[in-house]
């Protein structure tokens, strides 16, 4: 990628500076900081609601909120493009009504707001446990030293969220840099699009790096920031105690909080949906067999991709831990870095590498009578470099805490108590690792299902997944068509979801 | 590997040293604990006694000597038995309770080459010894310390080990717990017949626990005796002031075996160090110190904790001189009041000064 900033063709750069940057620049500033704020608004909004106070179908709500994680941001932008259409029933009714022309045309606004609404619930999940894990020992001892109301949120618990809020904003801001698909779809350019289509409609892989370089600094000034947050968020001493306990609202205020929350989730969740199943429905009277192929191809992308990730996270995470390897701290970091990169970022930086790779492998094995073709372009491996490098945080994260629940003692206990060898892993790693690795696999699983531009660029030749499919449907204005693939991403996305979705309905149950 | 029914056997450590990198943790440490006894390595942190127990239960190698229980050797430069075929229980620190077992799963954790019946037989037993039974299905995080501790003790002591190693098995747990259960402890680790150590840095712990104590200061061994040895008998002053209270007072060496002090003449048993004339440091305990209403010697009251049964005083003599005195609590007596005392030590310790 560096080398693509030193050697981009001059005219092409030109044009670019003189009519793509100039708008792509602040758009895409426009676009992270309006997702990042509106998100943080939503996303701790809802948790302190559902954390703090009790109220009918509170559990259910928790659950609900989460769904939208299935629905990726794109899928909600062609929705919400056709509602707003000219000819559709919503504006022509405002025409009716002699208000003039509809208010919500498709622009920044409006992108903000549908990527919000897809991203939401990281900040949602995120917060929620930090809420959760002060407990209520912290808030009894600050009223104890005599805090008002408002001090012990001021001082105790909006301190000790902070941390978590700004990690998941920190988390939220990364995607919406690394987005492709929502972008494209409501035709807003920004850096992502700016890197695609110099590569592909001005055919300059070189200055498509350069461009990409740019968008790499972003990225940068958010891995830094990332860093400072990352050592303040403490674990408090007091987490082993009472739970925070929720206020019971009355009657008005849980009409209120319903209807807010019923509200919400029927514009993020519940209207696409049925609009999804809607267009489907008229779809399916002609089945096409294709649609089936598509999905298994996307489980099975996803399932690959999650499988190499969870053994790549298991093996860095014990190196780490074991510090086996000299590199072991910088081999950490590393990892966690990708998942700050945008796809299009990787995508190109890693193609140009990678492809020229190929080529010396294939003469070097010639050269000793081998004759394949490529190594790297046989079948997905491209592609599932491409994930690995982009989603290896996300499977790193929970792993890693797995193995570190495991402490050399408990290593030891075992070993005392005579279990070596596979008995060990049978009875000990197995048992307390599973859970990570269930959770990786979960989170790899969704990310790679939705996931875009790496599988647009890195993939071979025809492989198109559910993700690509509804991208070429929707780019060309056929959102009905995208309707079936849709429809199948957000059901084989909620599989896995639900399992999630289990563990907290448990936690809740529990509490 | 079979491990049931193993009888008790004796430790013996000849000459270990213990190397980190460059730096000998533990220098050449020779003991024999007898089987059936409980040793306790007591010292401060730092002093290298959780480095030689892990070395004892293979979990760190050793640069120098040999460690046997009874004929078969552990461990010797370049040769270490693996811990898993060793035979020996540890109790740590901090337990290390697997989180994803229940007490009773735990427990059973060191059994799985026992046959059925004998390994659930095993467990039952000890979990109704413990009074555990009614937690038996929790997991390891739902009980409280106590409980934990016993259960990581009971995990030990299931497969009936050769020998039992404790490092600090009490320190998370609050003061008035500890006493209780360290008699509880001993109690259980005798009524299996097992050999054990126990580390600590805590004299209370060590008195309470163990027959025999070994003092470690800077990776070597300064003490090794029965507990009432060390305390009264300690073999050097930093000895003496890390496994008790008390002062010391300057005194006059008057013959191999006689020490001039304000407060007389005492006797020593052992050869007072110096020529006689020379100037020694005289040890006296809190307990060498005897209240006395009609003494004829009197001192002021400068300080006083309440411990339950009794007080421990500080006194000033006349000539400035502090002193500690065990009372019994009954005793109330206030600050900057004079109180009669005199000196019951038959014999004293001295040290060079």
């Amino acid at each position: 990628m560096i080398y693509g900033g030193f050697n981009a063709e001059p005219e092409v750069w030109q044009h670019l500076v003189d009519y793509v940057l100039p708008t792509a620049i602040p758009n895409t500033l426009w676009l992270v900081a309006g997702v990042t704020t509106l998100a943080i608004l939503i996303g701790t909004l809802l948790a302190w609601l559902t954390t703090a106070y009790a109220f009918a179908g509170r559990r259910l709500f928790v659950i609900l909120l989460l769904l939208p994680l299935a629905m990726p941001s794109y899928i909600l932008a062609f929705i919400y493009l056709d509602w707003i259409s000219y000819p559709a029933p919503l504006p022509t009714w405002w025409r009716a009504q002699g208000w003039g022309e509809f208010p919500l045309q498709p622009g920044r606004a409006l992108t903000i707001v549908t990527m919000t609404f897809g991203l939401y619930p990281y900040v949602f999940l995120v917060t929620r446990q930090a809420f959760l894990s002060q407990g209520q020992k912290l808030i009894e001892a600050a009223a104890m030293l005599g805090s008002s109301k408002w001090r012990i949120a001021r001082r105790v618990v909006i301190p000790l969220s902070l941390p978590w809020i700004a990690g998941s904003g920190l988390l939220v801001a990364m995607e919406t840099l690394a987005d492709y698909g929502t972008v494209a779809i409501f035709n807003y350019d920004t850096l992502t699009t700016a890197v695609v289509s110099t590569w592909f409609s001005l055919y300059s892989k070189i200055t498509a790096l350069k461009v990409a370089g740019i968008l790499l600094l972003f990225v940068l000034v958010f891995i830094y920031l990332e860093r400072r947050i990352q050592p303040r968020q403490f674990e408090s001493s007091a987490r082993e105690g009472a739970l925070l306990k929720r206020r019971l609202l009355n009657a008005k205020e849980q009409f209120f909080v319903i209807s807010f929350l019923l509200t919400f989730l029927a514009v993020v969740l519940i209207a696409p949906m049925t609009q999804l199943l809607f267009w489907s429905s008229q779809q399916l009277t002609q089945w096409n067999p294709e649609w089936l192929v598509l999905a298994y191809r996307s489980v099975i992308t996803a399932l690959s991709a999650g499988i190499v990730l969870a053994i790549l996270a298991v093996s860095i995470s014990f190196a780490n831990r074991r510090k086996v390897m000299p590199a072991h701290n910088w081999l950490g970091r590393v990892s966690t870095f990708g998942y700050a990169f945008p796809g299009v970022v990787l995508a190109v930086g890693l193609y140009w590498p990678l492809v020229q790779l190929d080529y010396w492998l294939s003469d070097a094995f010639y050269a000793i009578g081998i004759n394949i073709n490529s190594v790297f372009q046989f079948g997905i491996t491209l592609l599932l470099i491409g994930y690995a490098a982009r989603f290896l945080a996300v499977a790193h994260k929970p792993i890693f805490a797995a193995v570190n629940r495991i402490t050399p003692r408990h290593e030891e206990s075992a070993r005392l108590l005579g279990a070596s060898g596979t008995r060990l892993g049978r009875r000990l790693y197995w048992p307390l690792l599973s859970g990570g690795i269930g959770t990786a696999l979960l989170l790899v699983f969704l990310d790679v299902m939705k996931e875009i531009p790496i599988t647009l660029l890195m993939r071979p030749v025809g492989w198109e997944t559910l993700a690509t499919k509804i991208f070429q449907f929707t780019v060309e204005g056929q959102w009905q068509q995208a309707a079936v693939p849709a429809l199948l991403l957000v059901l084989t996305s909620l599989l896995p979801l639900s399992w999630l979705c289990h563990k907290l309905w448990q936690e809740e149950i529990s509490r | 590997m079979t491990m049931t029914m193993v009888q008790a056997q004796a430790l013996t450590l000849s000459h270990v040293h213990c190397r980190y990198g460059k730096d000998d943790v533990v220098r050449d440490i020779s003991l024999t604990l007898s089987a059936g006894h409980i040793g306790c390595l007591l010292g401060p942190s730092g002093c290298g006694k959780t480095t030689l127990l892990r070395a004892i239960a293979g979990l760190e190698p050793i640069a120098q000597g040999e460690i046997h229980i009874g004929d078969s050797l552990l461990s010797r430069a370049g040769f270490r038995m693996p811990p898993q075929q060793r035979g020996i229980g540890m109790v740590f620190q901090d337990w290390a309770l697997f989180p994803h077992l229940t007490v009773r799963e735990n427990i059973h954790f060191g059994l799985l080459d026992w046959r059925r019946t004998d390994a659930r037989l095993r467990v039952e037993h000890l979990l109704a010894v413990t009074e555990l039974g009614a937690h038996a299905d929790k997991l390891p995080q739902a009980l409280s310390g106590g409980q934990q501790q016993r259960v990581a003790l009971v995990r030990a002591l299931a497969p009936k080990p050769k020998l039992l190693l404790l490092d600090e098995p009490f320190s998370s747990l609050d003061a008035s717990l500890r006493t209780s259960l360290a008699q509880e402890v001993r109690q259980l680790i005798k009524q299996e017949g097992m050999t054990a150590i126990l580390v600590t840095h805590d004299h209370h712990e060590a008195y309470a626990m163990a027959d025999d104590v070994g003092v470690m200061m800077h990776g070597q061994l300064q003490q090794w005796a029965k507990p009432y040895q060390v305390y009264h008998e300690p073999v050097s002053r930093p000895v003496a002031e890390f496994v008790g209270e008390g002062v010391f007072l300057v005194g006059q060496k008057m013959s191999h075996h006689q020490v001039h002090t304000e407060f007389g003449n005492l006797n020593s048993r052992h050869i007072i160090p110096g020529e006689i004339g020379g100037f020694v440091n005289v040890m006296l305990r809190p307990d060498d110190v005897i209240h006395d209403d009609n003494a004829r010697t009197t001192a002021q009251v400068v300080d006083k904790v309440f411990r339950g049964a009794d007080f421990l005083y500080t006194l000033e003599t006349s000539s400035g001189l502090q002193i500690q005195a065990l009372v019994p609590s009954h005793h109330n007596h206030a600050i900057h009041e004079r109180i009669g005392f005199k000196i019951a030590a038959d014999h004293v310790i001295t040290f060079p000064r």
